[in-house]
């Protein structure tokens, strides 16, 4: 990463200021190509990130090259912000052929929430795999679709699909399911790319997911989900950090295989969701259904999925529906509203099953399910 | 005895400007740009009589946040009988910008600008400025605006937009408050404060290191010129292209 200097007075040509306008970019870049030569690297692309004040210079090295003391050794130099390695993220799904079979676990009430809320204008930005955007339930939903990865258009993938149809797939066209927020604004950001075309799992880049953060930050999104998982990395934290103080709610999966629920569902910031069959989950973690969880797929199909990708999906989509019902709500009042989520009434629980009428419930100060109670009662569903 | 071809205060700030940008650190950034215009629009009004003008800027950033620059372009100034003609503007600048939260920050400085043979009309200026993502505003004063004994305010809010990847809209809006000398006001039957409004929207479009735009330039007054430059001013298109370096 290079400094992005503050944007400032200058009498060129039609300049016009702020942080959009590329002045200075010829120079950063000649700094990148000296830094490329003397470390022997191969710059392989670059973008500017306003938010943290910092250009990203992505560089290849030799296969025969040792990173970290490579690493070690830029930053030490005096133009260089910060240095890292490139991580790679993995989504968070079964694989399991067989797991789509089980069956279908239902719990948030959705026709009632929806008569409450849909989620009506919030932007939501699934940074995942290539979603198909022409599907019939998905058909006009997606308000902006970017790919990260690759200059295709139109590519619709598995994990990518199934996300985006579980959040907001549309309602009452009497075909397939209906998203958890069928009216939200869906941003489809491609940052992961599928492995194989007969199963859900995908990768992703700490570049790729970068640069659709950055572009989930600059166009507004409310809710950010990123249904994957992989090793600490410092720009992503950065960009999240950001995106967190411009008030966006970050729902992450928990990864069941790492510790903490690894990164970036350990973060303090985002909203850590894991499947709610999962007996170990960490402290701090939302449980929402992770099974047979009915969705779109590519080719025009639905299927059933689970795991942690696809409960932090759908807690996306209530967080939207909490938002359409009160917007200026901050993070840490969407997240007491679901951490005391107790029908047992005990006090929260550090992992709490996400009782999504509850959550509605408080935020409206009135009845949402199965209304028994008066209005400012804490309502829950009548089983 | 031959006036010099430019203000040697002025050649000496700049002078120095490169100087002190080549000693500093090697964290610091310097950047330039060549360009040429169809039209040297300075705050709404000509510059160069309607026709082009090449122009050249260099820009030092420290990593501080202090900044520095020069700026030079052809101009055609022709004031009214008796007084020289002018074919070249340089600009020194210089400031602090502050990075107060992300994507936000603040700037305070001072320019001086200066007019090959006609130093009398050389002024300086301060300002201070708030820049986001896509919006910048500045608030410009200067003391002796283009030498007089008056000084002078001017405002102006800049905004982009992308359109596609490479293509975003450009939008300006400004605002000049300032007195003419009483002698010059006397002199040419102008009143002695005028507040002009200009503004431009355009395209443009980064291709490489290369910058194309085309702009809508209007103003409030299209007999408003600054005495120096002894002419009026329509509105109209400009077009520029410049390369970054």
């Amino acid at each position: 990463m290079l400094r992005l200097p503050p944007p400032h007075f200058r009498p060129d040509a039609g300049y016009v200021g702020g942080y959009a306008t590329q002045s200075g970019s010829a120079g950063r870049r000649r700094i990148a190509e000296d830094l490329a030569a003397r470390f022997k690297l191969r710059i392989v692309d670059n973008w500017p990130m306003p938010a943290l004040g910092v250009v990203c210079f992505v560089m290849e090295a030799p296969n025969d090259v040792a990173l970290q003391p490579l690493i070690d050794r830029m930053a030490l130099d005096a133009r260089v912000e910060s240095v890292q390695v490139v991580n790679l993220f993995r989504v968070l799904a079964h694989d399991d052929p067989l797991y789509r079979l089980q069956p279908t676990a239902t719990a948030w009430h959705l026709d009632e929430l929806h008569r409450v809320a849909t989620g009506r204008d919030v932007r939501i930005a699934a940074i995942d795999s290539g979603v198909e955007l022409d599907h019939p339930d998905l058909r006009g939903r997606i308000l902006f679709a970017r790919n990260f990865v690759d200059a295709r258009e139109g590519v619709g993938e598995m994990h990518g699909t199934a996300v985006v149809g579980i959040i907001g797939a549309r309602a009452d066209n009497g075909v397939g399911i209906v998203g958890v927020a069928p009216d939200a604004q869906l941003m489809a950001l491609r940052a992961c790319w599928q492995n194989s075309l007969s199963e859900g799992a995908a990768s992703c880049s700490s570049f790729t997911l970068a640069k659709a953060l950055q572009f989930a930050i600059d166009n507004g999104a409310k809710v950010i989900n990123l249904s994957l998982g992989g090793p600490r990395d410092r720009l992503l934290e950065r960009l999240l950090a950001v995106a967190a103080s411009r008030g966006a709610v970050i729902v992450a999966a928990s990864d069941p295989g790492a510790a903490n629920g690894g990164f970036p569902a350990s973060l303090p910031d985002v909203l850590a969701v894991a499947a709610d069959d999962v007996h170990d989950a960490p402290e701090a973690t939302y449980l929402a259904p992770g099974r047979d969880i009915p969705t779109t797929l590519p080719g025009a199909r639905w299927g059933l999925v689970g795991g942690s990708s696809y409960a932090a999906a759908q807690m996306s989509g209530l967080v939207a529906l909490l938002v359409d019902l009160a917007p200026d709500q901050s993070a840490q009042q969407l997240r007491a509203t679901l951490s005391t989520s107790d029908r047992a009434g005990a006090s929260s629980r550090p992992r709490a099953i996400v009782d999504a009428c509850a959550a509605v419930a408080r935020t409206v100060g009135a009845c949402a399910c199965g209304c028994r109670f008066a209005r400012g009662d804490v309502a829950t569903p009548t089983h | 005895m031959r006036r010099p071809p430019i203000d040697a205060q002025l050649a000496r700030a700049i002078a120095a400007i490169l100087i002190w940008a080549a000693a500093q650190s090697a964290a610091a950034q310097l950047s330039g740009t060549v360009a040429g215009v169809t039209d040297y629009r300075y705050r709404g009004v000509t510059f160069s009589d309607r026709r082009p003008a090449a122009q050249a800027g260099l820009t030092y950033d420290d990593a501080s946040g202090w900044y520095a620059g020069a700026f030079g372009s052809t101009v055609r100034l022709d004031p009214p009988p008796g007084w020289a003609r002018s074919r070249f503007q340089a600009i020194a600048y210089g400031g602090y910008a502050l990075r107060i939260a992300p994507g936000v920050s603040l700037e305070a400085g001072g320019d001086y600008s200066a007019f090959a043979g006609l130093s009398g009309f050389n002024y300086g200026e301060v300002f201070v400025g708030a820049s986001a993502e896509n919006v910048s505003g500045r608030i410009h004063y200067s003391p002796r605006y283009f030498g007089t004994s008056s000084n002078a305010v001017y405002g102006e809010i800049n905004a982009a937009h992308p359109l596609i990847d490479a293509l975003r809209l450009s939008a300006h809006a400004g605002f000049s408050r300032y007195r003419y000398d009483y002698a010059y006001g006397a002199l040419y039957g102008v009143t002695p404060t005028k507040n002009i409004f200009d503004a431009r929207i355009g395209v443009r479009a980064d291709i490489d290191r290369f910058q194309l735009e085309v702009a809508w330039v209007g103003i409030s007054d299209h007999s408003a010129g600054y005495f120096i430059t002894g002419r009026t001013t329509p509105n109209g298109l400009v077009a520029s292209v410049s390369l970054a370096f």
